[in-house]
């Protein structure tokens, strides 16, 4: 029993926050849904990349691409081939899971600077392709995508689509935590930690990685497919760099060896970059641009120097300490 | 035929920047083992500002002086605050802090300057030469001979005077080097501000070929990586010869492909050197250090 | 401290349930279901345009020109009296932003209508938003696409000058000036591929001789490989559909390839910073643009009285005159238009307003239609070409 509270007590947490996120974000004049939305979806692509980067140490720059992976198939399988949106999500994951399993075989020839290049150069072709052909709508991009619809039920309304996020969220952050926690996520953990030490145990390093990378795009095209269907309107800029590095900032500020670093890293880059869009403005007429990433720069820079298992992590660890040093009941005997 | 030679020459012209990002790139790299995913935005720095200056009206000289100077100190303050602090961790977080700093600085400098371009003359004015039916303008000579230049200077610099060779010596073994009173943290400070330099120059003599605005860096710096890539990352010749031989490529396609498509060759071309020959089209590939 | 079991799993059980009673506020999404503003309130009109990113040079004007129509209106007030109240909002030039914006004003602010995309991909991406929300929108992109179809569009505006008439007015002026192969240069984004689409159309009719095209990604500072295909064509004049600092930057680059042919400029060129950016290339070319760019040296028009009094006090505001500024001042002013002669705030009201209306602006003289959204003909454009750094009417 005391087992059993132990394990669903974070999940439990999870979803009172979950739920309460509508109450708040409708009352607090900054936060809108349209953010709570934005801040789920993004939360499912990070989580991936925890996994990837944080858990198995493979540093990906490219997730973006699979993201829009997702996100263009769903556009294009409901747009021009008719499908159901549901179906299109469907498929457009198993596309993806298929070409992150074909480019997992041979991306990991590589590890370190040059497996960071290369997603880099993964992630930007795919942009640059997506921008010239003509079943991807070109630089005009595919409009018009049908809403989501779970059966007869369309979802309209930015608040019912974020219970749907969300509701995939939890999906996926209980998928993860098995994973993290089970004998593959302890090969992976030490693939992490040293990729020697882990093959030198029988770990096999190819097919881990591999299969974190699968998942990892998995979570992305899901991801994706959720905002083609949001905002119905997909172009190259949904593949853009500054998406994978967007993700990669979550994960690190979230925290990279913690699950739960995926939600929290999406709150507060999300947060900080709605509070830099309205303050900033102010220090400079001359503004312009993606400025609030100067912000997410210096917040990376920051936590990686002085909070390096990101916020979460931190908090983590400070529950782990909290509960290892605390004094212990006298009982009776002492 | 005169048409692929106007792409050759416009290449080369677009390869020498490339050639000078990738020798910042290939530098840093050689003596503090990262690759440094700013060294677009130290070419951004000295191009904008070079050319804001001398949009209002300073002097060609002053205006590059104060080009340089000013992203020497941004690379400074990058080697500083994000690297030296973090020294001894992994491969993985200098890779994200690099990043970080990419980003911050050009996050910055949108904040200062916005994202309008800016609009630099050519360092000597008149009409461009015309060889055989080639168009060559005059600011493509001075691209060419900067170019050299800084290769031929940073080459005796490397080779011939002792603090070169202490920043040889470090990139070989950092403790040997510690050994002969070389301190690693003054080679890696050395380094980044040698590749701030190579950055502005190339920055600088581009800005009047295409002008500068805050976004370039990312662009510039990815086709940097491909040129220190293809070359062995250790190599600073082969990366001067990748950069040139990028650019050229690069021309050539815009020519024949829809235009688009000239950076996808680019990425591919990184990619492609990557999974096949990480250690350059010039070397054997070398086995995992353990 | 430990937290005994027991009274962690009752605190987390009491959290859970109140979170799950916690309602949001506001649960109505008004999407559509007859949302919009509450009367008494200052007359809400959003503003959805490019103030960053490649496209930023036309959102400086739009801004500048919007908030001098908007003081001069609410000197006098609107239904007698009410103020005006602009939202201006920075899509980015990107076309998923703007439509993230139109939704923001939309539901979060209540605005009767709104001004903008200021760009065709950023209005293209946002027109089957608005149309099923029902809210009135009058946009400064130049593509057809943005009002065509028209049942498709009934919600839909726009006060730039329609596509195929800017290149009916250029066609008439080839034949002018006895030019007869023309290449074709655009930037790589739905306004560019309407001007492609609108000379290949053209080109199959055989109304001119198109011996080339080339695109541009919009980001890209350098066109010269292509620019040098354009030119070995050796055609009499090439045609460049982009806006600065693209537009000058092919001017330069064609004049560098040592052409000596006529450049031919769409309205997107239409801004001081097209000559900065081109320099001495600028001399001599020639654009399809609305007159008030040249509101001095025009005699006769219909508009001319509003032309040049717009033309002056912009002036006199801002300095630099930009030809983008006259799209936006007249879409701010056919909403203001529309809401006096319907008398209401209603947005369905006002767009059957709009529709309807005959509006004398700067651009030109606007004739609205259920059918034509654009309302402007090719009386409203004219040929221009920059003499000693200036625009100047052709002759």
């Amino acid at each position: 029993m005391r087992v059993l509270v132990t394990k669903l007590a974070p999940y439990a947490v999870f979803v009172g926050v979950l739920l309460l996120v509508p109450a708040v974000f409708t009352r607090v004049p900054f936060f809108t849904m349209a953010n709570a939305v934005q801040m789920g979806i993004l939360a499912i692509a990070t989580l991936g990349l925890v996994l990837l980067a944080g858990f198995a140490g493979q540093i990906s720059i490219g997730q973006a691409a699979f993201y829009g992976i997702g996100a263009y198939s769903s556009a294009i399988l409901t747009t021009r081939a008719g499908m159901p949106p549901l179906g299109g999500v469907v498929v457009g994951a198993v596309l993806c899971g298929l070409a992150a399993y074909l480019v997992g075989s041979f991306i990991f020839r590589v590890r370190g600077h040059y497996l960071a290049l290369a997603t880099l150069a993964f992630g930007l072709m795919l942009g640059n392709i997506a921008r010239q052909l003509e079943i991807t709508g070109g630089a005009s991009g595919i409009v018009d995508i049908p809403q989501l619809a779970l059966g007869p039920l369309i979802i309209t309304g930015d608040l019912r689509y974020y219970y749907l996020v969300a509701a995939v969220l939890l999906v996926v952050i209980v998928l993860a935590r098995n994973l993290v926690n089970s004998a593959f996520g302890r090969s992976l953990r030490a693939l992490g930690d040293s990729e020697i030490a882990a093959a030198s145990s029988g770990v096999d390093l190819a097919r881990h990685k591999r299969v974190v990378f699968v998942v990892a795009a998995v979570f992305a095209s899901v991801a994706g497919s959720l905002y083609a269907h949001w905002v119905t309107f997909v172009d190259y800029h949904t593949l853009d760099l500054l998406l994978s590095i967007q993700l990669l900032i979550m994960a690190t500020v979230g925290g990279l060896r913690t699950v739960w670093g995926a939600p929290v890293g999406a709150f507060l880059v999300l947060t900080l970059s709605q509070a830099a869009q309205e303050l900033l403005p102010r220090l400079s007429s001359n503004i312009g641009g993606e400025f609030e990433i100067a912000v997410f720069g210096l917040a990376l820079i920051l936590v990686l120097l002085f909070l390096p298992s990101g916020v979460a992590g931190g908090v983590l660890g400070l529950l782990k300490r909290r509960r290892r040093t605390a004094p212990r009941v006298p009982t009776d005997a002492s | 035929m005169s048409d692929n030679l106007q792409f050759i020459v416009t290449g080369l012209a677009t390869g020498s920047v490339y050639a000078l990002v990738g020798l910042g790139i290939v530098l840093v790299h050689q003596v503090t083992g990262i690759i440094n995913f700013a060294q677009g935005e130290f070419v951004m720095v000295g191009a904008l500002t070079f050319a804001l200056l001398n949009e209002k009206g300073l002097g060609l000289v002053p205006a590059a002086l104060s080009a340089l100077a000013i992203t020497v100190v941004v690379g400074v303050l990058v080697e500083r605050l994000a690297i030296a602090p973090a020294r001894k961790s992994t491969i993985e977080r200098l890779i994200i802090l690099t990043i970080g700093a990419s980003i911050a600085i050009q996050g910055i400098t949108l904040v200062v300057i916005g994202t309008s371009p800016h609009f630099a003359s050519a360092f000597t004015a008149g009409a461009p030469y015309r060889i055989g039916g080639v168009v060559i303008l005059r600011q493509y000579l001075w691209v060419f001979a900067v170019t050299a230049l800084a290769v031929v200077t940073l080459w005796y610099f490397l080779t011939r005077t002792l603090t070169g060779k202490a920043m040889r010596a470090a990139a070989m073994n950092r403790d040997a080097a510690r050994l002969v009173a070389v301190s690693p943290s003054r080679m890696s400070l050395l380094a980044f501000v040698l590749a701030a330099l190579l950055g502005a120059i190339g920055g600088i003599v581009l800005a009047p070929l295409q002008a500068p605005s805050a976004g370039i860096g990312i662009a510039l710096g990815l086709k940097g990586f491909t040129a220190a890539v293809l070359g062995g990352l250790n190599s600073p010749t082969g990366a001067v010869a990748g950069g040139l031989l990028i650019g050229v490529i690069e021309s050539v396609a815009a020519g024949y492909l829809p235009s688009g498509y000239k950076d996808a060759i680019a990425f591919g071309i990184l990619f492609l050197v990557l999974l096949i020959r990480p250690n350059g089209l010039l070397r054997r590939a070398s086995s995992v250090r353990v | 401290m430990i937290v005994p079991l027991r009274r962690l799993a009752v605190f987390v059980i009491i959290f859970v349930v109140l979170s799950a009673c916690a309602a949001p506020e506001n649960s109505d999404e008004g999407s559509g279901d007859g949302g919009g503003p509450a009367p008494g309130d200052a007359i809400k009109i959003g503003v959805n345009i490019e103030l960053s990113g490649p496209a930023g040079v036309q959102g400086a004007a739009y801004q500048n020109a919007v908030e001098l129509v908007a003081a001069q209106i609410n000197e006098t007030g609107v239904l007698d009296g009410q103020q005006i109240e602009l939202i201006i909002r920075d899509n980015k030039s990107d076309p998923t932003e703007a439509l993230q914006v139109a939704k923001g004003m939309i539901e979060n602010d209540n605005v009767v209508g709104m001004v903008g995309g200021g760009s065709s991909p950023t209005t293209l991406s946002l027109v089957d938003y608005v149309e099923s929300a029902g809210v009135p929108i009058v946009s400064m992109g130049s593509s057809g696409a943005i009002v065509n179809p028209p049942d498709q569009r009934t919600f839909v505006f726009k006060t730039p000058a329609n596509t195929g008439q800017i290149v009916d007015v250029m066609l008439e002026d080839f034949a002018e000036q006895g030019i007869e192969s023309v290449g074709f240069i655009s930037v790589d984004n739905p306004y560019g591929d309407a001007g492609l689409q609108a000379f290949q159309a053209a080109a199959d009719e055989g109304r001119v001789n198109l011996v080339g095209t080339e695109k541009f990604p919009a980001e890209d500072r350098d066109y010269t490989s292509i620019v040098t295909n354009l030119v070995s064509a050796n055609p009499d004049a090439i045609v460049v559909w982009a806006i600065p600092p693209g537009a000058g930057i092919v001017a330069q680059n064609a004049a560098a390839a040592g052409y000596e042919g006529q450049l031919y400029f769409d309205a997107g060129a239409g801004a001081e910073l097209f000559i900065q950016g081109a320099g001495e290339a600028a001399e001599g070319v020639r654009m399809i643009h609305p007159a008030v760019l040249v509101a001095d040296e025009v005699q006769d028009a219909p508009n001319l009285e509003v032309m040049q009094t717009f033309y002056d006090s912009y002036t006199e505001e801002y300095g630099d005159f930009s030809g983008f500024a006259s799209y936006a001042a007249d879409a701010l002013n056919l909403i203001v238009a529309a809401i006096e002669e319907a008398g209401s705030i209603d947005r369905t009201d006002v767009r059957d307003a709009l529709e309807s209306l005959t509006y004398t602006g700067i651009t030109g003289v606007y004739e609205m239609t259920p059918t034509d959204h654009g309302g402007l003909s090719t009386d409203s454009l004219f040929v221009l070409t920059v003499e000693d750094g200036e625009w100047t009417l052709a002759a």
